[in-house]
């Protein structure tokens, strides 16, 4: 089903919809969950807490791209299970991108005036000033999380030119930042 | 542990950024690849620490680099992250889009023998970007034709040059089944299925070649019906499968993989995006089992043949590398003479980036003639390297 008549079904408040919905992205919804989780439990119940978000956010929201909209809430609430689920659970994957990710722009200490949603926009900005493929090796790594495997495969490059690839563009993405005004 | 908060903000980038990467495009095979600003009016070089270099390396620097001349090893060389002003671009690096019928073909920056070039189609304009100079645009006419037995919608050749080059429809728009995919582009035809390794085709695997892939093709062609799977997430990972190689000079590809899974999969990005289909767990077993009965061990073959040394000689005509500086015993080096015969070869000489006393590594199509004095007339890029036997990142 397109995703214009799944939203239409969200907003017939027609439960026909969340089932649509975990047909077209479940998966995908559980990739980034397990990414992130490294555990089918724990991704399971994000994957059903995404749709209970969604279901509460449409209507009123009408999201342009239905897809990312999902995989936003999907990603968003891995991550704060993961922070709840501290150290214990923490799966080794998720926290090796995390901590490279800390060195970019650590906490709210730094620029606390700029909002995330801000600093979304200029990493957005930078990303699209980078070579396609540089771009797209960045976002499935930290914004799908998926493992230098995985990215490696799926462009057919070597592991460590991933590796590369992401330190160089953490590098970039960091000067970038500061020369827009992050203080970092 | 508290969530940086570059990643939280990260969760926030452009829809359509999300949505790009989830589509699994595979990497566009440009020669050339462009780093945004830093290009400006500088060929900018970025260095990658990269395994693949010493294994490349060891394993066929040359016919010679086997014969224990060489001492261990590992060679680190920038990768071809060059953004070449206008004038140093080689014609199907310039033009690499034209529209015809309302479809949008892009180049693949490969050329195709005249054997494959059906009827002429017309003359069209196609568009280049001087990336150096913000995008620029250019455009000239060129001659466009079909290729034999591949729809026109998918994919045609321009005449550039006196040389005829791969244009694609740069559209996402899969077939919906395997049948139809094999016709349009009389896919048994213009990839051989020979090569492969069982899993992914690394330095380290075992490969192996069949010496005929008519059975292969029997097997795909019963599966005709096997629907197109859409499945972005989708990744051989930890399936059990038969990884070819595959190169076909009518689709524009080189050395791409085709994957046969056990669970009954069949995928490729010989297409520029994921092609998967689901053959069925039938049709892939008895694939993978032909295969495996019927091929023979094979040496690897690198990517691409290179060689490595230091420049001795620079003149107009060509580049000498002598590789002592590999050898056990430096007495034992010989030397290379690389024809700057090639604007892909030459503009690195005239643009220098590289020069007498720099240690490089040269790629290079084709034979080494050793009865010439071990001349390479297809070198296709050299870049400064760096040699050493620890494990250490050299810095950009």
């Amino acid at each position: 089903m397109d995703d214009l008549r799944i939203i239409e079904l969200y907003f017939n408040r027609d439960e026909q919809a969340i089932k649509e919905t975990d047909t077209k992205y479940g998966k995908l919804c559980h990739s980034i969950a397990y990414n992130i989780l490294n555990n089918h439990e724990d991704s399971e119940e994000c994957v059903n807490d995404t749709y209970v978000s969604v279901w509460n956010t449409i209507p009123p929201t009408r999201p342009h791209n239905f897809m990312s909209f999902i995989c936003k809430i999907a990603r968003n609430l891995s991550l704060k299970r993961l922070e709840f689920m501290k150290r214990k659970k923490r799966s080794a994957e998720i926290i090796l991108s995390l901590d490279e990710l800390a060195a970019v722009l650590p906490d709210e200490r730094y620029a606390p005036d700029v909002s995330d949603e801000d600093v979304g926009k200029l990493i957005s900005k930078f990303l699209r000033s980078q070579e396609e493929y540089v771009r797209n090796v960045f976002i499935r790594k930290y914004f799908y999380f998926d493992s230098i495997r995985e990215i490696a495969k799926r462009y057919s490059f070597t592991e460590s030119k991933v590796k590369n690839m992401l330190f160089y563009t953490r590098n970039k993405l960091k000067d970038y930042l500061i020369k827009e005004g992050v203080e970092i | 542990m508290k969530t940086p908060r570059i990643a939280n903000a990260i969760g926030q980038i452009d829809d359509d950024l999300v949505a790009g990467a989830a589509k699994c495009k595979t990497k566009n095979k440009k020669h050339w690849l462009k780093w945004g600003s830093l290009a400006a009016c500088f060929a900018v070089l970025v260095i990658a620490g990269a395994a693949i270099l010493p294994s490349l390396f060891r394993e066929n620097v040359t016919p010679e680099g086997t014969d224990g001349r060489y001492k261990d090893f590992s060679i680190r060389a920038s990768e071809s992250a060059i953004v070449w002003p206008w004038e140093y671009q080689t014609v199907y690096e310039k033009y690499r889009n034209v529209k015809i019928d309302g479809i949008e073909y892009h180049g693949k920056g490969r050329a195709v023998s005249e054997t494959w070039i059906g009827e002429s189609i017309g003359n069209y304009t196609v568009v280049g970007y001087d990336e150096v100079n913000n995008g620029k645009k250019y455009s000239a006419e060129f001659e466009a034709y079909a290729l034999k037995d591949i729809a026109q919608s998918q994919f045609i050749a321009v005449k550039m040059e006196d040389s005829y080059y791969v244009f694609q429809n740069d559209e996402y728009a899969p077939p919906n089944t395997l049948g139809e995919l094999m016709d349009a582009v009389n896919l048994s035809e213009v990839v051989e299925l020979q090569r492969f390794s069982e899993g992914d085709n690394t330095p380290d695997s075992k490969r192996f070649a069949l010496s005929s892939d008519d059975y292969v093709w029997e097997v795909l062609s019963e599966c005709r019906n096997a629907p197109f799977v859409e499945d972005q997430t989708w990744t051989a990972g930890d399936r059990s499968y038969l990884s070819f190689t595959i190169t076909s000079e009518a689709l524009g590809v080189y050395k791409v993989a085709l994957y046969v899974t056990e669970d009954g999969y069949l995928w490729t990005n010989a297409f520029n995006w994921q092609y998967l289909f689901n053959i069925g767990e039938d049709a892939a077993s008895r694939i993978i089992h032909y295969a495996k009965e019927n091929s023979t061990e094979v040496e690897y073959e690198p990517y691409r043949n290179s060689v490595a040394g230091t420049i001795i000689e620079i003149t107009e005509e060509y580049i000498v590398v002598d590789d002592s500086i590999l050898c056990k015993n430096p007495t034992d080096g010989i030397t290379y003479k690389v024809l700057l015969n090639d604007l892909r070869i030459s503009r690195y000489v005239d643009y220098g980036i590289v020069k007498v006393g720099d240690t490089v590594q040269i790629s290079y199509e084709g034979e080494i003639d050793k009865t010439r004095g071990n001349t390479i007339a297809g070198a296709i890029s050299v870049f400064k390297a760096t040699i050493s036997d620890g494990d250490v990142l050299i810095p950009e």
